[in-house]
């Protein structure tokens, strides 16, 4: 079976550079996390996506 | 028989040590947390790499093309990360991780390296496992590849938490053959003391989990088969 991959982007906050960070999910587990300029953007651009993975898994969502 | 029955539901203190060392050791060992933490460490250095490929980027953009392509480079990145990944497994506190990062590497790389420490603090403070034997390769497609492994060291701070939350008188200490932890540390330089205890504590651990499990199968095969 095909993995299920797809990218979300998350414009992280942190600094005045308001990066663009790629992060991509396969079968909706985080596998990379690209186009962060320090540390700080990978941290803050994982915790979105967990958050909307966690979002989009929770049963109130389920249709 | 009641009788019998009824000591089944509540388990003895030995009974509870011996689950709480299992659960200790299963917890830190589990192989799907090992997949988990696999895929964190991953995730870690890809990030990493992205991070040190924009900021020679932003600095001097014509070095990155040639960079991007070098072994060493990439072996730098991945032997970086590890050292982050490691020293925010060995220290609870920030404070301390950051001396250990200072008075290991050079500013910048200190400075570096203690962005990642905090990354991995914030997204994966869970993954109480060491990373070793990080290697680097051009595979034959050209690209560059790494591998890893696990080093399953519980380290000291996590045996103070587990000793600290037992409510019983558990005392790892209890556990533990004193005579080959002194005789391991015979003739060890003072400076390779610690490594050398952390070793012989972590196989005496191994060795434990390994009775553990059997003692277990062993109830599990008892209890399985029939009373009468
Ligand atoms: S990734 Fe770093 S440099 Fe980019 S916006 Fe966030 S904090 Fe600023």
């Amino acid at each position: 079976m095909k993995a299920m991959t797809e990218e979300h982007v998350f414009q992280c906050t942190g600094c005045e550079s308001e990066c663009d960070v790629h992060v991509r999910v396969q079968d909706g587990k985080i596998v990379a996390v690209e186009g962060n300029d320090c540390p700080t953007g990978a941290s803050y651009a994982t915790s979105q996506c967990k958050m909307l993975l966690n979002k989009n898994d929770s049963p109130a969502k389920a249709k | 028989m009641g009788k019998k029955s009824n000591r089944k539901n509540k388990p003895s203190k030995a009974e509870k040590r011996r689950q709480k060392m299992f659960d200790y050791s299963n917890l830190s060992f589990s192989e799907k947390h090992l997949d988990e933490m696999r895929d964190h460490f991953e995730i870690f250095v890809s990030s990493f790499w992205t991070y040190i490929s924009n900021q020679i980027k932003q600095e001097t953009p014509e070095k990155l093309k040639d960079k991007e392509k070098e072994l060493s480079f990439f072996d730098s990145i991945v032997y970086l990360a590890e050292e982050a990944w490691n020293i925010a497994v060995m220290y609870n506190s920030l404070d301390d991780a950051c001396d250990t990062a200072y008075n290991t590497h050079d500013p910048d790389e200190a400075e570096i390296i203690m962005g990642m420490i905090r990354y991995k603090k914030e997204q994966y403070p869970q993954d109480k496992v060491l990373i070793r034997d990080t290697e680097t390769q051009r595979d034959e497609n050209g690209e560059l590849t790494y591998s890893f492994d696990f080093d399953y060291s519980v380290m000291d701070d996590g045996l103070d938490e587990f000793e600290a939350e037992d409510d019983d008188d558990f005392n790892l200490d209890d556990w533990l053959d004193q005579k080959a932890i002194d005789k391991a540390l015979e003739g060890i330089p003072p400076e390779f003391q610690k490594a050398a205890y952390d070793h012989e504590v972590n196989r005496q651990i191994k060795e434990l989990r390994e009775k553990i499990d059997l003692l277990l199968q062993e109830e599990k095969n008892n209890e399985s088969s029939p009373e009468s």
